[in-house]
């Protein structure tokens, strides 16, 4: 069973910082005409704070940067 | 039901293929805007899956035009008259977004570490200085300090001959201080992390996290969009 921090460094290190980003983006970003949020208020609040604090754990976890130049987040 | 995935400035060439339930897209002209868009019975059901789908969705019709805003996710209408109720009169104000966009993609810089101390609060030239004046002055001034991002001020001169536009957020779970949201032309995001690794050095204090290319979703306008 793996640690949680290895988890982290796993989630970090292999590309899936792009999934917070895309979680980002679809959820706080974009256009919108409904005014309606279909997940929720609480839900938008809760996911985006995840992301928040996920991307601050990788701060803490990861002292130096890991940024793949010119890589192509998701296809 | 519709399914926004995204406006477009043209009508593709190529056939715009299927959407996240593998519903085959459709085109919608309302208000001199093209909505990209897909009949389903229901909402998608928000997690991963859906969330990757809905960004290849949009990815692929961003290849096809010169000029996309994506629709955030869960975008629905009842029928296409209930679209065009809410596209028709926003038609300006998303045509300039188009515009805007045209030939970009959008390239994401998380800012990490302690924040530069806040700027003082300066009274305008010439302006009221009654308690009401001094106190929207006030307001003001931490409206734009809620969006500046001053920590990334050394890098700005790299980057601004790149960026067509930016966009900043500030946040409040340190150690990530802010984001900034920039439009980079297609053809150089590669001169644009070339420019930001040759500036890294002028952020000693902090750490930039890089991510893109994105098709430009924090330049489509929303309803909360400064």
């Amino acid at each position: 069973m793996s640690e949680p921090r290895n988890d982290v460094l796993e989630l970090l290190e292999g590309g899936d910082h792009s999934l917070l980003e895309l979680v980002d983006n679809l959820l706080n970003q974009g256009v919108v005409l409904t005014g309606d949020v279909i997940l929720g208020v609480a839900g938008i609040d809760l996911i985006y704070l995840r992301l928040s604090a996920i991307l601050c754990a990788a701060d803490r976890v990861l002292p130096s940067p890991s940024i793949p130049e010119g890589e192509k987040p998701r296809a | 039901m519709i399914y926004l995935y995204a406006l477009l400035d043209e009508t593709p060439a190529a056939p715009l293929g299927e959407g996240l339930a593998g519903e085959p897209l459709r085109l919608l002209r309302h208000g001199g805007l093209l909505a990209a868009v897909g009949d389903r019975p229901s909402p998608p059901a928000p997690g991963v899956h859906a969330f990757s789908g809905h960004d290849a969705v949009v990815r692929r019709l961003a290849g096809m035009v010169s000029a996309v805003l994506p629709a955030r996710f869960g975008e629905l209408f009842p029928n296409e008259e209930a679209l065009a109720d809410k596209l028709t009169p926003r038609a300006g104000e998303l045509a300039k977004a188009l515009n805007l966009v045209r030939g970009c993609v959008q390239m994401t810089l998380r800012v990490f570490g302690e924040p530069a101390p806040p700027a003082a609060s300066r009274p305008e030239p010439g302006m009221p200085q009654g308690p009401g004046a001094r106190y929207l002055a006030q307001r003001q001034h931490e409206d734009r300090q809620a969006r500046s991002l001053p920590e990334i001020e050394p890098l700005r001169e790299l980057l601004q001959p790149l960026v067509r536009a930016e966009r900043t957020q500030r946040h409040s779970a340190a150690p990530l201080l802010g984001t900034a949201y920039h439009l980079v032309l297609r053809d150089r995001t590669a001169d644009y992390l070339a420019a930001l690794e040759a500036g890294r050095s002028r952020l000693p204090d902090h750490r930039v996290q890089a991510s893109g290319p994105w098709p430009p979703y924090a330049f489509a306008p929303g309803d909360a969009a400064p």
